[in-house]
């Protein structure tokens, strides 16, 4: 792995696509903290425009609004990350619908963002 | 423990600093100097009225036994607060037991910095707060070519890494990168010595910790190198490790920490002359014991603020408190836990003393996620830009 996405990290434009709850808080709180510059979206916008990653919750409720936000976003998709806290079918489809470079796994813990991130971040610039 | 205090209890709190094992010479001063402060704040009337009553466990340098007795500390003492952990890989073993019990773990040690936990502390330097200044410093004095020699485990690795980038900056080479075990023997070095002869590096860069670090000093000096043209530099060769060193070997060498024992401020000389007066004239003081100490008065005044031990009640109140501990006044960062701090770099004399060769005063913000240090923008707390080196 090359160090030099790591050091991109630092200054990527972050959206959080997340309810603001203790776990929404602690992402961006982590994010910051890494020195990414981050925007926090609730509820789900209909674009995700200037953002070059997108942290993107996903769950049952918001399937309508997930897929709305997909198919609205023409251009160069921005590096995907999911956020799930179940690993069924329905979930696991949204997830590939999404296009996710890596997903975080709740509940959210600081340990392991930084992990995904770079990977996640490695892999789109790949594609 | 809030319950048991306001039922007329002291406030029980663990330590875990290991007395025996290859890192137990620089522990057992972070133990002595936790003690030290929970002592002061005894005698002062204790927190609330009520004292600190430490519950000590002995990890031996090893990160399975310290898992094991933060468990029992946590689960069977019912403990919320501790105190130690010298090497990262005892924090890493420590911490999952400190989350899933909701504790929280002060851990007095430089360290390789890319870890949050909310369940814990940050007192000792992060690499914004060590490694940058040490090689603004051995550029300047000495030149650009180094020999990377550590012990073999995590912090050396990124600690390392970091300074490679900053020797590659300021256009300089790594002539080669050595590993040797933990537990070090004097023949493990041969390598290194037969490479110092043969590459000629300016600098020595030494990530080898513990008991190891007196063998490769007194390699060093047995090889007739000249420490005054070309040192071994290091952040983790402190006071103690400096005691275990035959008497000649230490000379010449430097060291970058936010506190040697010589500094001479008046709360760095109180600090001192306590910890002497009860260890012993020859005690040697290190960073890692300032902090440990620092850290134990920082948590005693946000249990008060509090009224709670309980870590959700104290985390908000660390963020808040200033400290004047024995390197200068120091706070915890909210955003990331980690403590503000004050860079300086020594250099050992003939009889084995750190003499302070730069010191900036100035406090430098934790940055533990910095992926590149830059040389030209290490910056203290609203001053930013290039700070002359004085020696």
């Amino acid at each position: 792995m090359s160090i030099q996405i790591l050091r991109d990290l630092r200054g990527l434009r972050v959206l959080v696509i997340h309810p603001p709850d203790t776990e929404g808080v602690d992402l961006v709180g982590h994010l910051r903290r890494i020195g990414c510059q981050v925007d926090a979206a609730w509820p789900i916008p209909d674009t995700m425009d200037n953002a070059d990653v997108v942290v993107l919750a996903i769950d049952h409720e918001s399937k309508a609004p997930i897929q709305r936000l997909l198919r609205n976003f023409v251009g160069i998709p921005p590096t995907m990350i999911a956020v799930v806290g179940y690993e069924d079918p329905s979930i696991l489809q949204l997830v590939l619908e999404a296009r996710a470079h890596a997903v975080i796994e709740r509940p959210v813990r600081p340990f392991g963002l930084l992990t995904q991130l770079t990977v996640a971040r490695s892999l789109w610039l790949e594609r | 423990m809030d319950d048991s205090a306001r039922a007329g209890r002291p406030w029980r709190v663990g330590v875990l600093f290991s007395q025996t094992g290859v890192t137990s010479a620089v522990e057992r001063t972070q133990l002595q100097a936790t003690l030290l402060a929970i002592d002061e704040i005894n005698q002062a009337g204790g927190v609330l009225d009520m004292p600190l009553e430490p519950v000590l466990y002995d990890p031996e340098s090893n990160p399975k036994l310290f898992h094991t007795l933060a468990e029992r500390l946590m689960g069977t003492d019912r403990v919320r607060l501790v105190f130690g952990c010298y090497m990262s890989s005892s924090r890493k073993a420590v911490l999952p037991v400190i989350e899933s019990y909701r504790g929280l773990l002060f851990y007095p040690t430089l360290y390789e910095g890319f870890e949050y936990s909310r369940h814990c502390i940050y007192t000792g330097a992060a690499p914004n707060q060590n490694s940058l200044q040490l090689a603004r410093f051995l550029f300047e004095h000495y030149g650009s070519r180094f020999l990377l020699v550590g012990s073999n485990y995590v912090y050396p690795y990124e600690s390392n890494r970091v300074m490679s980038d900053l020797v590659r900056q300021n256009r300089g080479t790594i002539v080669n990168e050595l590993y040797v075990p933990l537990a070090a023997r004097p023949a493990d070095f041969d390598r290194a010595i037969a490479d110092i002869k043969k590459l000629k590096p300016d600098v020595i860069f030494s990530t080898v910790v513990g008991k190891a670090t007196a063998a490769f000093y007194q390699a060093y000096r047995a090889a007739g190198f000249d420490p005054a043209r070309q040192p071994i530099a290091s952040l983790t060769t402190s006071e103690a490790e400096v005691a275990e060193m035959q008497a000649d070997a230490a000379e010449g060498h430097i060291t970058a920490a936010p506190f040697f024992e010589t500094l001479g401020t008046a709360t760095a000389r109180r600090f001192v002359a306590s910890y002497k007066a009860r260890y012993g004239a020859e005690a040697p003081v290190p960073a890692g014991a300032e902090a440990a100490y620092f850290q134990v008065h920082l948590a005693a005044t946000a249990i008060a603020r509090a009224g709670s031990a309980d870590p959700d009640c104290i985390l908000p109140e660390l963020a808040e408190i200033e400290f004047a501990a024995p390197q200068g006044r120091v706070r915890i960062d909210r955003d990331n836990n980690h403590t503000f701090l004050w860079p300086r770099v020594a250099r050992l004399d003939a009889r084995g003393q750190f003499q302070i060769v730069w010191n900036p005063n100035v406090r430098v913000r934790p940055d533990p996620y910095s992926v590149m240090q830059s040389l030209d923008d290490w910056s203290a707390e609203g001053l930013v830009g290039p700070v002359p080196i004085r020696s």
